[in-house]
């Protein structure tokens, strides 16, 4: 922030999940109403503090920089040992972001039944770095971290549970992780397809009724993804969910403003249209019930480092190299390490956005401590880059050989799914780093190089040659059950460079 | 005296918000509110003075303490949080006094004193009058909760549907009204020695009716003379209860009058380089800016902006007499159409005594007739209309006794002296 300020400095109670409001004083007609209507002429909106009770009621504009009951820390202003749920906490994001945040003095519970585990288990796979039961991993994190996480098992569909852990624990932040999140899985048929979206959407539609009724003033920080937008081939940049307010739509010559309405979304696969889903269900919600949301259009995540999950083995978090829940890159350093050449489906002119871990962690707690305000739907882009597939496979082939002496070669395969093989593509990420100060940290070529460093280790290399069975594609989007065939086999730098450039505007 | 009470004489305290003298002698005489008629014949009514500024949380707290502003320390709906340009709202919490109640030697029902949030653990029940968020902590003993939750009690009319519809508003006084006297009547049957029950949709009303009180061709003029007739019918019923010796008071904590004109005093100050703004009126107090000297809070709270007090304070201590002049200077020199606005400017110390006086504003205003003081940060003109009609005002509150004699000149401290005899 220019003037030196943190991020969240002018954020007040308006956005505090520790005020709970009471409706509005009528200083003209000396009464009161329950309803909400913070801009009033003589009506003055009136709240109560959770943490100051000796306040009583009073207007919701002191500032976190003015709250004793906000602290400053590395990533802004943190409301003190602030609570956070985390739903999903077994899974790759989950695991890491419940260290990240209960070492930073977040009180972190979190839920999850294991449904990751059972699904990459039903692939006949297994996460390449081990990880132990939950059990163990809570006691590893009271070891070496010293940090105590109030986990339960539960299925997120479980609503009578799950609305009973929320009252327990009136969580201030709810991290909703607890979906699965793979378009490959959701193709293979119709039972999966069903499961996908029975697990997601209604999960999501579940958590919004209770949090109406149990926790209304916590902030819901929803995982969306980059792959609700698609990828438009007229090249029309990719906004943060809501059009802006200067944005024209032509027709006839007539022009309307779309300021404010939701931009298109294009999802190619029922996993997407899931993750679409529930865009539209958040957002009706906090329309309806004044509740707040950020959704965070993440894009595809790689990499396996954060100090936390590095700190011991049994605190370490899983990743998966089959073709149903590995990502990209993770993938591609499995396959460079196991010397399967790195696979790229089609073209590989497919452009993402994509985000190291570590930097998804840190965007994820400046969310958390800067809360949307009462009823605010917001969408950020979070990505720290826009890479193009073949160039991805590019740098892990380059890491691999030159720093770990690997011979990465790269082969083309026929395209499991449908989708645009060659686009442009331009990503609006403005928010994070302009409204919540966030610089990414992390090059791809430095987690690639850890990620190398991890995976080649001799434990972990023969688990990954134990399943190698679940590398190739098989999963086609046409609904075929067959392997993806092999196009073309290359060596890095043999192909030159060209097509579409991704575009990344952040300013 | 019916119910179940001992033998000792009760004593039951009635009070109707808001409500001017004439008001009521005027219904009394027009012969629609016969109780109040038969009432008057038998005791004492008077006008009765509020405290400053005329305001029902201040005056009631005045009323139940028997103590000044300085000593209660309510000075207004609202107060600035220490330190901040934030506002909150004082209620019970902040009361610096002892209300009658906390005499434990008597048993009490009490019923909708405003500003009395949350409800205080008494020898008795108590049920909260506004501004009351929750209900629940709004009722002492818990018990009390269930009760009134199956009469589907409300403390107040929601008085957002005024602002929508005066048709609807006036539904829902009615409403409210018959509450109100299921309430008294359950809790009638308690055991008490002192029974007080406010009436608040009287306030309410005026506010948003006052001119179809004054004008009987006014649409809602019979609405609003028939609410005064449903609070004549209850305080009849409530009559016929009493017992030869049981006494009773009646009052209200202010009067009210049509409003002329609105008067953003904060403007004045603007437009004389006392007060400097943001450009974000939204932001209330919060968009006082640097080289503020004083700024005002509702009614006619006049604040200055000193230099330990808050943040973005100008005024060092040996700057406050100069100041103090120079505001009541340009206040007293107010006019609207050639007519003085402001009747007096009050400096604290000449109005308030006691422990609280420190936290008092610097300067107080109390207006000529009609003229309503805003200190409302969101404004554009100095005088303006909007949708109220009628202003509290500062010498007409009525003090009625059925047995005792009345003081002379009555001030709303002077109740609590009839409660506690």
């Amino acid at each position: 922030m220019s003037d030196g300020k943190l991020h969240n400095a002018d954020n007040t109670c308006w956005n505090c999940p520790a005020a709970k409001f009471r409706g509005n004083v009528d200083f003209r007609g000396c009464g009161q109403s329950r309803r909400i209507v913070p801009k009033g002429e003589d009506k003055q909106l009136m709240i109560e503090c959770r943490r100051r009770d000796e306040l009583g009621h009073f207007e919701p504009n002191i500032t976190f920089e003015q709250c004793p009951e906000w602290e400053k820390m590395e990533y802004g202003y943190m409301l003190k040992n602030m609570k956070v749920m985390i739903l999903g906490m077994d899974g790759y994001l989950g695991w890491t972001l419940s260290l990240w945040l209960a070492n930073r003095g977040f009180e972190v519970s979190g839920i999850d039944d294991y449904t990751r585990r059972d699904c990459v288990m039903e692939k006949g796979s297994h996460t390449v770095v081990p990880i132990p039961r939950m059990t163990k991993k809570l006691e590893a994190a009271r070891d070496e971290l010293d940090i105590t996480l109030n986990f339960r098992k539960m299925d997120l569909n479980d609503r009578k549970k799950l609305r009973e852990f929320i009252e327990e624990v009136k969580p201030e932040s709810i991290v909703h992780y607890a979906e699965i999140p793979s378009p490959p899985y959701s193709m293979v048929d119709a039972e999966h397809a069903i499961e996908v979206q029975r697990n997601n959407v209604l999960g999501t539609l579940g958590l919004l009724h209770i949090m109406r009724d149990v926790v209304p003033m916590t902030s819901l920080l929803k995982l969306g993804t980059m792959g609700e937008y698609g990828s438009p081939l007229t090249g029309r940049p990719l906004f943060e969910g809501l059009f802006p307010n200067d944005a024209i739509l032509e027709w006839n010559d007539r022009e309307w403003s779309l300021g404010g309405e939701m931009t298109p979304r294009d999802p190619h696969s029922f996993y997407h249209v899931s993750k679409v889903q529930d865009t539209y269900n958040v957002y009706e919600a906090c329309k309806y019930w004044w509740l707040r949301s950020y959704d965070i259009m993440q894009g595809i995540i790689y990499g396996v480092h954060t100090d936390e999950v590095a700190a011991h083995p049994d605190l370490r978090t899983r990743l998966d190299y089959d073709e149903w829940f590995g990502t990209v890159i993770n993938r591609f350093v499995t396959q460079a390490v196991h010397g399967i050449p790195l696979t790229i489906y089609g073209e590989g002119e497919q452009i993402r956005g994509m985000i190291a871990l570590q930097d998804a962690m840190e965007c994820m707690t400046r969310l958390i401590v800067s809360p949307p305000e009462p009823g605010q739907y917001d969408v950020v882009n979070q990505v720290s880059g826009l890479h193009k597939i073949k160039d991805v496979a590019e740098t892990v082939a380059e890491v691999g050989n030159e720093k770990f002496d690997l011979d990465v070669t790269i082969q083309r395969l026929e395209n499991p799914r449908v989708e645009a093989e060659k686009h442009p593509m331009e990503v609006v990420s403005r928010k994070l780093p302009q409204e919540h100060g966030f610089d990414p940290k992390v090059s791809m070529e430095k987690e690639v190089e850890r990620m190398f460093d991890l995976l080649t280790k001799e434990e972990i290399k023969k688990r990954i040659k134990e399943k190698k069975h679940v590398i190739m594609p098989r999963t086609r989007w046409s609904g075929e059950k067959k392997e993806s065939g092999v196009l073309e086999v290359y060596k890095p730098g043999e192909k030159e460079k060209g097509g579409y450039e991704g575009r990344l505007d952040t300013e | 005296m019916t119910g179940n009470h001992g033998s000792e004489p009760k004593k039951v305290i009635i009070g109707i918000d808001g409500v001017p003298v004439d008001l009521i002698r005027d219904l009394a005489d027009r012969g629609r509110m016969p109780n109040v008629e038969s009432l008057l014949s038998e005791g004492e009514m008077s006008a009765m003075r509020a405290a400053i500024p005329e305001i029902s949380n201040v005056n009631w707290s005045s009323i139940v303490t028997g103590k000044n502003p300085g000593e209660h320390g309510i000075f207004g709906f609202t107060d600035l949080i220490k330190g901040t340009y934030t506002i909150n709202f004082p209620d019970r919490r902040a009361l610096k006094a002892s209300p009658f109640w906390e005499d434990e030697e008597r048993r009490y029902v009490i019923l909708n004193v405003p500003a009395m949030y949350p409800a205080p653990e008494i020898n008795g029940i108590f049920v909260s009058g506004f501004v009351s968020p929750q209900l629940g902590k709004a009722v002492s003993p818990d018990s009390t909760l269930n009760v009134l939750e199956k009469m589907d009690y409300q403390v107040d009319v929601d008085s957002e549907k005024a602002h929508k519809s005066k048709r609807l508003f006036l539904d829902q006084l009615f409403e409210t009204l018959e509450k109100r006297e299921k309430a008294y009547k359950h809790f009638w049957e308690e055991k008490w020695d002192v029974f007080m029950l406010v009436f608040t949709g009287s306030d309410r009303l005026e506010h948003f009716l006052f001119d179809a009180y004054i004008d009987e061709e006014h649409e809602y003029h019979e609405r609003f003379v028939e609410y005064f007739e449903e609070v004549d019918r209850i305080i009849g019923d409530i009559v016929d209860r009493l017992g030869e010796d049981d006494e009773l008071v009646m009052l209200s904590d202010h009067g009210m009058e049509l409003i002329k004109e609105n008067v953003n005093l904060n403007k004045v100050l603007e437009d004389e380089g006392i007060l400097k703004t943001g450009n974000k009126p939204s932001e209330r107090y919060r968009n006082i800016r640097e080289g503020t000297k004083a700024f005002v809070l509702d009614p006619g709270r006049v604040y200055l902006n000193k230099k330990d007090k808050y943040p973005r304070g100008k005024v060092g201590k040996d700057e406050e007499e100069v100041f103090l002049d120079e505001i009541m200077d340009v206040f007293e020199e107010l006019v609207c159409d050639g007519e003085k606005v402001i009747e007096e400017v009050h400096r604290k110390d000449e109005i308030y005594f006691g422990e609280e006086v420190e936290r008092a504003p610097d300067l107080v205003l109390t207006p000529a007739s009609g003229y309503n003081l805003k200190g409302s940060m969101r404004y554009e003109d100095v005088f303006e209309q909007n949708v109220f009609k009628g202003k509290h005002t500062l010498n007409d509150a009525f003090l009625y006794s059925k047995n005792s004699d009345l003081p002379e000149e009555p001030k709303v401290e002077d109740v609590r002296n009839l409660i506690d005899d």
